[in-house]
């Protein structure tokens, strides 16, 4: 093992003869020309504005509609060329604009260069700084958007930056004019040439090599020496093209010779050159702006409290608690407009438009529209749900509740990481299941794999949400907490029986990376959170339907003699009667109907399809249809139903911050016509052996392909397999004590 | 060994993307960066042919029968959404050559 | 001044790496993220549950259980 190179990476002493003879130049000129170089959006323009104030001309360079800023001023009693060049990241061109500069500095014969920074992002802005610096030409930096920088929290001490790159900066906020004065005092009066960067031995000597064919050739001037043999070496087309049409084939020749003899050293002098500026760059911004530090000490602040002795833990429940608490208040008067009003409002126009023809009016307003209307009602909720976990995710919560979990995880035999696909699961268990991979040891994964399926995903989310309205309304999110928590602990003893048994643990060693916390942005989040929701969403328009739509054939075709399709009583239908053969099997459990058992069925599919199926159960069997809508009507009551809900939902914000007065929940106030047929066709206890039974019983048909995929057909029916019995038993253990407390 | 040194950003940005095709926010939380300031260095990886944008048809892993294509950062559109970067061949020759 | 593993630090400790153990499961990861010769490495905090042990190695900041700290010899 050597010794880390820690040492700040070696830079070039200028050379003497040729600062002298560029400063002496810039002293010497009648009207010096200053060129404005910078990034692009480091204020450049605004700055030049502030400079030349009437005297800017502005025109365009010639062939290109780029525009030309240029101004003569008067300055300090001297006669001053202020020419502005496009912004440019660097002067390997990749755009037209960087051409442009590219050309300029080589063409305009520029006496000084006025560098322009963005003090807020000076690492990217370095790598410019010092590529110029290959030129040698005398340079003065302009540090500019410091007000921005320092509203950032980074601070960059520019009399180090000063030092470390050995010309002139002065600080500037070009939009409010401060330091402009100053500018071109520096740029004319104490421009030089800098440091320059120091590139590997085999380069420099290539660099040498080159530069001394070009000594004494008038086209050439001393000063681009440098920068020509290095843009040579880099293989840049622009440049060789130039010297090949300028009678300097001799000199490209003579680079390609040396772009061979590098190659054959393995070297790639393009990569070999960046990677020296970069380098010198990074160093550079870390000295002056110890930005990573401020960024390290609010990331230690928040470490202090999130992964706190005693508050680290505590803190991360109530924070899981209040995302649940959160999408229950700020989702439900959304959720009651969707499955309420504006559900009536299509059934209306439906039973309207298609009067003429009662088959496909009792399919549309019987069927699919309060089968995909009740799935569709929980989109806010899983839209807000996806949010808050989009935002502990992103922001770097997720690592630290690894951090936190990874003790009570070994307990199990397992590790903190393992603790994020079943995070992960909370939302939907497919993902999950890829998400295993990030784990080291195939023991590992099928492990997680076969518990995973346990964690409560948000297609599991409506079953609870409409049970704890018709059963629970009081305890709602503590119910909803409630369910998740089972599953999480139901999870975690099998992962212990399974380690024991199964899928003993190799090998050793656990490295978890706790990343800086960071702010994620509000467009992030919504993208993420807004494209989870709309899959569920096409998921409802697609498998959802075409499930409902195949229960309502089977609840049509009837199953005992005299009666017709389409009218016989549900419990007569072929689905009445499947399920009714069944529903003994559920009958321990305290559910044993065959209404109960029927939704349980297509729940195989698609969890969200319980919800779906029992609305079209419970609420075909009423028959309350409403009255026919006219358009005019509908819109108006829609409109109106809508504006209720945002201002339901916006003045229901504060009450989230009033914990923990779990039974006052916004959930109360879920009155849709399929919570009070619940209400009336559950027990609590046999409400409660339903929801486990439901959260227990078995992955969705997309999981149990995810988990064939990854690791087999046999795995993934085996965990089906031992998943049923694990619900039935659990689901019989609390309808036994439910019934007892309750 | 493979450690590299603090000073050869290149170097680990191109061991960062060995590792698995990445996002440039990924890269820079990965880093310790940001993407600011790694956007120079990707650009110039790009331009030397050592990095490219990875496309969903080689590198979406297990897109195919995943149910969640329509929520997965990177699947099956042409335009890769999140901009995941990978090595070109020759970036992974040269990363060899600096282990 | 003699070489302790690195689960004898307290948080808050800095050291200086001395040496991986050869058979350390992590060895590569580790040396990635800078654990060589000389590094300077602190004890930030243990979690709540006693472990693992948050450390911070340059900018990074990451965390070991006791079991791999012991692998790792430091000098202070």
């Amino acid at each position: 093992m050597t010794a880390p190179a820690v040492t700040r990476p070696p830079t070039l002493i200028p050379d003497e003869a040729a600062c002298a003879d560029t400063l002496a130049r810039l002293k010497a000129a009648r009207e010096p020309r200053v060129v404005v170089v910078g990034n692009p959006n480091v204020g450049k323009t605004t700055l030049i504005n502030a400079l030349a104030g009437t005297n800017l001309k502005v025109g365009n360079w010639s062939g290109v509609t780029v525009e030309k800023r240029e101004a003569h001023l008067n300055h300090a009693g001297r006669r001053v060329h202020l020419l502005d060049l496009p912004g440019a990241y660097s002067l390997s061109p990749h755009t037209p604009e960087e051409l442009i500069t590219r050309t300029a500095l080589l063409d305009e014969a520029p006496d000084a260069v006025l560098n322009v920074l963005d003090a807020g992002n000076l690492e990217r802005n370095l790598y410019l700084t010092l590529q110029l610096m290959d030129y040698r030409l005398p340079v003065a930096v302009a540090l500019n958007l410091v007000d921005e920088a320092r509203e950032k929290g980074v601070q960059v001490d520019s009399r180090a930056l000063s030092r470390l790159l050995g010309v002139p900066v002065v600080e500037t906020v070009a939009s409010r004019a401060r330091g402009t004065d100053t500018v071109l005092d520096s740029a004319l009066g104490h421009a030089t040439l800098g440091i320059g960067v120091r590139y590997p031995e085999a380069i420099e000597r290539a660099v040498e090599a080159l530069s001394t064919r070009m000594v004494g050739v008038d086209t050439l001037p001393p000063h681009a020496h440098r920068y020509l043999a290095l843009t040579l070496l880099e293989g840049d087309p622009s440049v060789r093209g130039r010297l090949n049409a300028t009678g300097h084939a001799a000199l490209v020749q003579a680079a390609n010779a040396q772009l061979l003899e590098l190659d054959t050293q393995g070297l790639d002098p393009l990569i070999e050159i960046a990677e020296a500026r970069y380098a010198l760059a990074g160093d550079i911004a870390r000295a002056a702006a110890p930005q990573a530090q401020a960024r390290r000490t609010v990331t230690e602040r928040l470490d202090a409290l999130a992964l706190h002795p005693w508050l680290g833990i505590p803190l991360f429940l109530a924070l899981v608690l209040l995302v649940f608490r959160l999408t229950f208040t700020v989702a439900a008067p959304f959720v009651d407009l969707i499955g309420g009003p504006l559900q009536d409002t299509l059934t209306g126009w439906a039973s309207a438009a298609l009067s003429w023809f009662p088959l496909a009016r009792d399919l549309v307003t019987g069927a699919i529209i309060p089968g995909v209307g009740t799935v569709l009602s929980f989109l806010p909720t899983l839209l807000v749900l996806y949010l808050a976990m989009s935002f502990l995710e992103d922001s770097g919560y997720m690592a630290r509740a690894a951090f936190l979990m990874d003790r009570a995880m070994r307990s199990v035999g397992l590790d903190g990481r393992a603790f994020i696909p079943l995070i992960l699961g909370f939302g939907c268990n497919v993902p999950a299941v890829y998400a295993t991979r990030t784990l080291e040891r195939r023991s590992d994964r099928l492990l997680v794999s076969m518990i995973l399926p346990f964690m409560s995903c948000s297609a599991r989310l409506p079953v609870y949400v409409v049970f704890a309205a018709a059963l629970f309304p009081r305890q709602a999110s503590l119910l909803v907490w409630a369910m998740y928590t089972l599953g999480m602990l139901v999870a975690l003893a099998f992962a212990f029986v399974l380690r024991r048994t199964s899928y003993p643990a190799e090998g050793s060693g656990v490295l978890l990376e706790l990343p800086p916390y960071r702010f994620p942005t509000a467009q992030v989040l919504w993208k993420h959170a807004w494209r989870r929701t709309a899959s569920f969403a096409r998921r409802a328009r697609t498998t959802v339907l075409a499930t409902v739509a195949g229960v309502w054939l089977l609840l049509a075709i009837p199953a005992v003699s005299g009666a017709s399709f389409a009218t016989v009583a549900p419990q007569d239908s072929l689905f009445g009667r499947v399920s009714q053969a069944m529903s003994p099997i559920f009958a321990p459990l305290g559910f044993g109907t065959w209404q109960a058992t029927g939704a349980l069925v297509p729940g195989f599919i698609a969890k969200e399809v319980v919800v779906g199926t029992l609305g079209q159960i419970y609420l075909g069997e009423q028959a309350a249809r409403p009255a026919a809508l006219g358009l005019v009507d509908g819109v108006v009551q829609a409109g109106r139903a809508t504006w209720d809900a945002v201002v339901a939902s916006v003045s229901a914000i504060p009450t989230i911050l009033a914990l923990p007065s779990l039974n006052a929940d916004a959930t109360g106030d879920l009155n849709t016509p399929l919570a009070t047929a619940l209400a009336r066709a559950f027990t609590p206890a046999s409400g409660l052996s339903y929801l486990v039974f439901v959260l227990l019983y078995t992955p969705c048909i997309a999981t149990v392909g995810a988990l064939a995929q990854e690791h087999g057909r046999r795995f993934a029916w085996t965990t089906v397999a031992y998943q049923l019995a694990t619900a039935w038993v659990a689901a019989f253990l609390v309808y036994l004590i439910a019934r007892a407390v309750l | 060994m493979t450690a590299h040194p603090p000073s050869s950003p290149l170097g680990a940005l191109l061991h960062a993307i060995g590792i698995q095709p990445r996002t440039p926010d990924e890269l820079a939380r990965a880093l310790g960066s940001t993407p600011d300031a790694l956007s120079g260095m990707l650009r110039t990886l790009r331009s030397g042919g050592y990095v490219q944008d990875a496309t969903p048809q080689q590198d979406g892993c297990a897109c195919g029968p995943c149910a969640l294509k329509s929520m997965c950062r990177n699947a099956d559109s042409a335009e890769p959404a999140l901009h995941l970067l990978r090595l070109t061949p020759r970036g992974e020759t040269y990363l060899r050559r600096l282990s | 001044m003699p070489d302790v593993p690195l689960d004898s630090l307290a948080p808050g400790q800095t050291a200086h790496v001395v040496a991986l153990d050869p058979a350390h499961p992590l060895r590569r990861r580790l040396m990635e993220l800078g654990f060589v010769r000389g590094a300077p490495v602190t004890v930030v905090r243990r979690a709540p549950l006693g472990d693992p042990v948050e450390l911070r190695i340059g900018a990074t900041l990451l965390a070991l259980r006791a079991d791999d700290l012991r692998l790792i010899r430091v000098r202070a």
